[in-house]
């Protein structure tokens, strides 16, 4: 079933649309939700409740808009509430907004960095862990921009906020993802490694 | 790190925990089924806490010692709500059936509850019987007062009219069913029971055609027409005496530290159909308009009862109505009511009381927040 046969038939209560829907997004939905709460269980019961939800509003939605973002938005966002709320961290987070720095900027490495990384499980969990040192909204803003693959533009219209407000928190949380990950570059670095 | 690098560990740290192999539609099915959607049933609350919308859906519950005729919709309505649910079952209340006829309109004021944190009211709305199927009836502009004239704040409300999947109900057109509580707290001592007047009127609308949203725009900002009534019926006007519940007040009267602010519990008042904690406490900025505390109940059996900005939304959206808790400003002032509509009335022992986080918005630059962690605990004995 196409999406826009779902959501036709979803606005009319057909629950056989919302079927459709889960079947689409519930493992990108998941998947997102995962990489921002890292708890599988919590995951799957956010992205539940926000199909339930999507399904009492339906009526709102523009069909004339593609579901996914507008759905996916929900999740992020309930996400960083349940990891905020687990995690209990304080976010008084300052920043300068007005210094443009590039993305290849923020990752370049002024010393030999691993331009052929190998993809192992410990360079996973290294990065996993970095992940969990970053505040959930931070690490929403990672997963929006490196998993979803979101401008900073559609990340704006994801999270509701000004551009200024995520291009701030993309630069935090790339800065601080970068400082964590350090070692690892020193580690991949030694003889045998990188350029 | 390249960002295709990034990317990809982030894709294969999803999918090394969440296969595509995922299956959601059964539990979510499963869920469904009490979360139908319904057109004409909704729980809502004032505007403001001095009175009611003008229109409202809400579902009436009539409750019932021996000699009470419970109907079955107002028996499965007060399932909607534990502490609504539970006076009912209890049998506790005060069966009226007080009936007015104003213009064709008829107003029954089936029951009514009081205790030391809130009244409750039930009363159904019978139209003439050629309404036409467009036009609803509500009632409008409730106001409930003492015999010194002493309004009470308007709480929640419930109601139904039509067909409603979640209560399982039809009513013809031009019924309703409507249940509305009141904040007690303008009750001083503990009267053994009180003089109260209802005073309402009828209003009768068009049924609106939803309107979609306007493309560009938030999805949430769509809306229906504004709603005009076409005719205005009554005041309806009951005069009544009900038995008041005095329930148990823990003069808790505690101050903890932590974070550089102090928090006080003032009380805690325990009734069949609600529990409340006043806590009041000054912020980092002095405005207290825009923080909430996070607050979570223990009880002395082992049940613990969270609320706060961050839990409300989450209540409301799972529908769960087995403990739906609250946490709101009093006044204009530095303290805040928590509640939690669920009935503890059987419980004692030693409570805790835990403040665990006070949250402030920024009401300029909506969506930040300064959070500021605990925990403030405090420690009562409910006997």
């Amino acid at each position: 079933m196409e999406e826009q046969e779902a959501i036709t038939r979803l606005k009319r209560g057909d629950i056989g649309g919302l079927a459709a829907l889960v079947r689409k997004y519930q493992v990108q939905a998941v998947q997102t939700a995962y990489l921002v709460t890292r708890d599988r269980a919590l995951a799957e019961d956010i992205v539940q409740a926000a199909f339930l939800r999507a399904y009492e509003r339906i009526g709102q939605f523009d069909a004339r808009r593609p579901f996914g973002p507008w759905f996916l938005r929900s999740v992020v966002n309930d996400a960083v509430k349940a990891a905020a709320r687990r995690e209990r961290q304080v976010s008084l987070e300052t920043g300068s907004e007005g210094e443009e720095t590039s993305l290849a900027d923020l990752l370049a490495d002024p010393g030999p960095g691993p331009e052929d990384l190998v993809e192992t499980e410990e360079i996973r969990q290294t990065v996993w862990a970095a992940l969990g040192k970053l505040p959930p909204v931070q690490r929403a803003a990672i997963v929006l921009r490196y998993y979803l693959d979101l401008s900073e533009a559609e990340m704006a219209d994801e999270l509701a906020c000004p551009p200024g407000t995520v291009k701030w928190r993309l630069h935090a949380a790339q800065k601080r993802l970068r400082t964590l990950l350090r070692p690892l570059w020193s580690a991949v670095s030694g003889p045998g490694h990188g350029e | 790190m390249k960002e295709q690098q990034v990317a990809q560990i982030l894709q294969e740290l999803a999918e090394q925990e969440v296969s595509a192999s995922l299956d959601l539609w059964p539990a979510i099915q499963a869920r469904l089924q009490p979360h139908r959607r319904v057109s004409q049933w909704t729980r809502f609350m004032p505007a403001t806490r001095l009175g009611w919308a003008s229109l409202g859906l809400i579902l009436f519950l009539a409750l019932g010692a021996a000699a009470y005729a419970v109907t079955p919709i107002l028996s499965r309505v007060s399932q909607m709500e534990a502490g609504l649910q539970h006076i009912e079952q209890a049998k506790l209340g005060q069966e009226l059936n007080l009936s007015q006829t104003v213009d064709g309109i008829t107003v029954t004021l089936q029951w009514v509850y009081a205790d030391a944190n809130r009244l409750v009211v039930g009363f159904t709305v019978n139209g003439p019987k050629d309404l036409p199927d467009n036009h609803a009836l509500s009632p409008a502009r409730v106001t409930l007062t003492d015999a010194a004239g002493t309004a009470f704040p308007g709480s929640v409300g419930y109601g139904v009219t039509g067909q409603s999947d979640i209560l399982k109900v039809s009513l013809p057109s031009g019924e309703g069913a409507y249940l509305f509580t009141f904040d007690a707290a303008p009750i001083e001592g503990e009267p053994a029971e009180l003089d109260l007047q209802l005073v309402m009127e009828v209003e009768t609308y068009v049924v609106p055609t939803p309107v979609p949203p306007t493309p560009g725009v938030y999805e949430d900002r769509g809306s229906l027409d504004p709603v005009v009534p076409v005719a205005t019926a009554g005041p309806f006007t009951f005069d009544f005496s009900v038995p008041f519940i005095p329930g148990r007040t823990i003069e808790v009267q505690q101050t903890a530290e932590a974070a550089g602010v102090a928090v006080r519990l003032e009380r805690v008042v325990v009734t069949p159909s609600e529990t409340r904690a006043i806590l009041c406490f000054v912020p980092p900025d002095g405005k207290s308009e825009q923080w909430l505390p996070n607050v979570t109940l223990s009880t002395a059996g082992g049940q613990t009862y969270v609320a706060g900005p961050v839990y409300y939304e989450e209540q409301v959206f799972t529908m769960d109505r087995s403990a739906i808790t609250t946490v709101s400003r009093i006044g204009e002032g530095a303290c805040y009511l928590y509640s939690v509509l669920t009935p503890l009335d059987d419980q004692s022992g030693e409570w805790t009381l835990m403040v665990t986080e006070l949250v402030g918005f920024d009401l300029v630059r909506l969506g930040e927040q300064t959070r500021l962690a605990g925990p403030w605990v405090f420690h009562f004995v409910v006997e």
